[in-house]
């Protein structure tokens, strides 16, 4: 028997939501929920707001459950509308401050696992992220940390596939140049002591 | 390739996103071409290390925060549809159609009977201006005619004894105006009822009229007196 895709599992636990079972809806926030915060996390300056924009996708989800369109992916849609309302919320208080994971409260677990991790790179990828212009950060967020398919987040952000392209390679250009000279001391560092960058 | 284009597709290099052909050309570039490789190396530290972003995930209490939410808007939805009447909206296209059809036909009935009302009006103030040049005043009459008035007689009441009355009256009458064609002249004796007749404010040479008693006696049946009505 092949193996059941991601795509045929979301839209058997969505038909099971549009039926009314709730253990199918669970199963979708539970899929869903950590992908959608990584996402809108980055865009928001908190985490309870970023949590209270997931949760209002959610349950958006759930309202309109009977109007979801089985021709498209499920993860499009969810996407959609969490990008939506976190883009809304974002020109009602008309503060567009990207989120820096080292001064969200309530985070600091993560991050001290995190600052465990040999590598110092994606601190500072982070941080470049951070700094990119919002067009640019969210294909680079949808596309290279999400890994969709271009068609997906050409569809989420609502624009045309060659543009997606064109924004991603722009934003991994912007990002190169940004963290050039620190991954030109990392590689000299690297070729004294014979560890790989990746270590440093 | 030259290395301008090669570094023009090396992120997607990286990341596998091109096409056989023009992957194999880029390789075969990279493996001559020591600037490129290390752009190529670059891209691929950014690669990883996206990979290695930390993660950010909701809280432990987020699936029950979501489902009391639901469930309370669930029971919000059942209250609201399913309980109680819906309420019907204040304002609605298809009720307001009408309403404003009505107003808009009283506005002009309104409208042409007030323009109506302004043309009478004009023509009344004309007619009357004409009629304030009349002489209605040369015929005018008394306000208080007791002439028609048909009094019921009490118990006591003497058809002699009204007569004699009338009879002073005439008298008197025929002294202050000291003519024979007066008012109560003494050929053709009419009954009036009291001596109000004194204090007229006319002229008597202007006032022509003739009082006429009705007198009705109430009897087994009603029926009129004949010698009553000569007087």
């Amino acid at each position: 028997m092949a193996k059941e895709s991601a795509k045929d599992i979301d839209f058997r636990l969505m038909k099971a939501t549009q039926n009314g079972d709730m253990v199918a809806y669970s199963e979708i926030v539970d899929r869903y929920k950590d992908r959608l915060m990584h996402v809108i996390g980055r865009m928001l300056s908190s985490r309870e707001e970023a949590e209270d924009i997931v949760q209002e996708t959610m349950i958006r989800v759930y309202q309109h459950r009977q109007s979801f369109n089985f021709q498209h992916c499920l993860s499009t849609w969810i996407y959609t509308i969490g990008l939506n309302l976190a883009r809304n919320e974002l020109r009602k208080r008309k503060k567009f401050k990207f989120y820096d994971i080292t001064e969200m409260p309530g985070n600091q677990a993560e991050i001290s696992v995190e600052m465990k991790l040999p590598s110092r790179l994606p601190q500072f990828l982070n941080n470049a992220i951070k700094n990119l212009p919002e067009k640019y950060k969210m294909a680079f967020i949808l596309r290279d940390v999400q890994e969709l398919p271009y068609e997906e987040v050409a569809t989420v952000l609502d624009v045309p596939l060659g543009t997606v392209k064109s924004r991603v390679n722009r934003a991994r250009l912007m990002l190169r140049e940004k963290l050039q000279p620190r991954l030109e001391d990392m590689n000299a560092v690297s070729k004294s002591t014979l560890l790989p960058v990746g270590l440093l | 390739m030259r290395c301008q284009k090669a570094r023009s597709f090396l992120s997607a290099y990286c990341k596998n996103e091109l096409g056989s052909s023009l992957s194999s050309a880029i390789a075969e570039h990279l493996s001559t071409c020591h600037q490129c490789q290390k752009e190529e190396s670059y891209y691929v530290n950014i690669i990883d290390a996206s990979r290695l972003l930390p993660e950010l995930k909701v809280s432990g209490d987020f699936n029950n925060r979501l489902l009391n939410r639901i469930v309370k808007e669930r029971f919000q939805e059942t209250k609201n549809k399913a309980y109680l009447p819906k309420r019907p909206p204040l304002f609605s296209f298809t009720r307001a159609v009408p309403v404003m059809a009505a107003a808009c036909l009283i506005l002009v009935a309104g409208y042409f009977t007030v323009l109506d009302k302004e043309i009478v009006t004009a023509e009344e103030n004309y007619s009357s201006f004409e009629n304030s040049l009349d002489d209605s005043y040369l015929t005018a009459k008394p306000r208080y005619s007791r002439v028609n008035q048909t009094t019921s007689l009490h118990k006591d009441w003497s058809f002699d004894e009204e007569l004699a009355k009338v009879s002073r009256v005439n008298r008197i009458s025929n002294l202050l105006t000291n003519n024979g064609s007066g008012y109560f002249s003494s050929g053709n004796t009419h009954l009036a009822s009291n001596n109000s007749r004194l204090y007229l404010p006319y002229a008597t040479s202007y006032y022509r009229m003739k009082p006429v008693l009705k007198i009705y006696i109430k009897t087994e049946k009603l029926q009129i007196r004949e010698d009553a009505v000569e007087y």
